[in-house]
């Protein structure tokens, strides 16, 4: 990756930087309903702690909903940057610059990453004190599994990282 | 006909769209330093002439070349010797002006590009204008924010689609006459979509008038008048469409 690509990632980047910063309601909404599952989930966690203690211990319930939703987050914001700079009419000006479409890919998944990560620390830090969840452990299967669903090395079509990660976080809990 | 030393050499470009040949067979050549108008009504071909030009759409067949380089096969070893400029294309509407034309300069790679964000800022006279969200702008301003961000990598090559659509005509007049600067200055050439003859005659060192896709005639906008002996280029086009069964 020589200079010039990572000068018109790191503007992409820029832009929806710029971007959050000029909308504090975008901003909150990225961190509002992961927060609103986490307490819903909270709530039916604690409901099923004393019928069905396998089902919650150590806060596995709540830590596979926030796993589920850090996923479809990580979609729908990958889908939304997108669909932002076609509501903007800016995909013109984009692809006339010399910006590559694997730039423009790889952009996309780090601002996704970044838009996830905003939505679900918060989420995943209230859920510490409140349901006693060990939601943290996630931290570095997610990160590689985030990084196996992004770059395209062949892994996911072999087996699903989502369903890897579960049975084997599952497992060792 | 295609001159030697042209940095634009199109050759027998077509683009079909289903059935519908929306551009036929255009071949012309654009000088270094020079202007040329591409010039036709309604669905003449002339956006879908410029698509294929910045490489947004591809001909189904012909070539391109630019700067020597086959552009359709790689136009990324060009693309950033080239800007483009369109009302129909908006900037990031909730970014500023400033915020724009940061990202911009550092999509086209720009050096210093604090200093040319300056430069173009009182070029453009944008001064006041550089905190404020693109939506907000009135046409005539997002014109002059849309063209400084044109020239922000101090394009040699600048294709403009329409730049004056619905401005008044002291606005306008200002954006020829930068135009026109920006060409003596720095040589670049620069090739200008547009349906208004009077601009296009006041503008352009040579014009290529096209209707349904097809090149109808070529020459400066006097040799024209002169050969079709007519006082305007809107005589000469409305004389060519007649003749060619209208636009």
């Amino acid at each position: 990756m020589n200079s010039s690509t990572i000068g018109r990632i790191s503007a992409l980047l820029l832009r929806y930087f710029f971007l959050l910063r000029s909308s504090w309601p975008r901003l909150l909404e990225i961190a509002y309903w992961p927060t609103v599952q986490m307490i819903i989930w909270g709530f039916t966690s604690v409901h099923f702690s004393n019928s069905s203690p396998e089902l919650t211990a150590g806060g596995i319930l709540i830590s596979a909903v926030l796993v589920w939703d850090s996923l479809f987050r990580s979609h729908i914001s990958y889908t939304l940057s997108f669909l932002e700079e076609m509501w903007s009419r800016n995909l013109a000006n984009l692809f006339v610059s010399p910006l590559r479409p694997w730039e423009l890919i790889l952009s996309l998944a780090t601002v996704s990453m970044i838009r996830t990560l905003i939505g679900m620390v918060p989420a995943a830090l209230l859920a510490i004190p409140f349901l006693e969840s060990q939601s943290l452990n996630l931290v570095f299967p997610c990160s590689d599994s985030f990084s196996t669903l992004f770059l395209p090395d062949g892994r996911f079509h072999r087996r699903s990282p989502v369903s890897y990660y579960a049975t084997d976080w599952v497992q060792k809990a | 006909m295609i001159k030697p030393d042209s940095l634009l050499k199109v050759d027998r470009l077509s683009k079909r769209f289903r059935s519908k040949w929306a551009v036929n067979e255009l071949s012309f050549s654009l000088s270094p330093g020079s202007i040329m108008g591409l010039l036709g009504g309604n669905g003449a071909g002339k956006t879908t002439t410029l698509s294929m030009l910045l490489g947004l759409l591809e001909p189904t067949s012909g070539s391109i070349r630019l700067f020597g380089h086959d552009f359709v096969k790689n136009r990324h070893t060009v693309l950033h010797r080239m800007n483009f400029c369109s009302p129909y294309v908006d900037l990031p509407q909730r970014l500023t002006v400033r915020e724009n034309l940061r990202v911009f300069a550092r999509l086209y790679g720009v050096d210093n590009s604090s200093a040319r964000i300056e430069e173009l800022t009182a070029d453009f006279r944008l001064l006041e204008l550089m905190d404020q969200p693109i939506r907000r702008l009135s046409s005539g301003q997002k014109t002059r924010v849309s063209l400084a961000k044109a020239l922000i990598n101090q394009p040699e090559f600048l294709l403009l689609d329409e730049p004056t659509a619905s401005l008044s005509p002291d606005v306008s007049q200002w954006i020829r006459q930068r135009l026109r600067d920006y060409r003596d200055q720095t040589g670049a050439s620069i090739l200008f979509a547009s349906h208004d003859m009077r601009e296009v005659e006041l503008l352009c060192d040579e014009v290529v008038m096209m209707s349904h896709g097809r090149l109808i005639e070529q020459g400066s906008p006097q040799d024209l008048q002169d050969r079709h002996q007519r006082g305007s280029l809107e005589e000469v086009f409305l004389a060519l469409n007649e003749q060619g069964g209208g636009a």
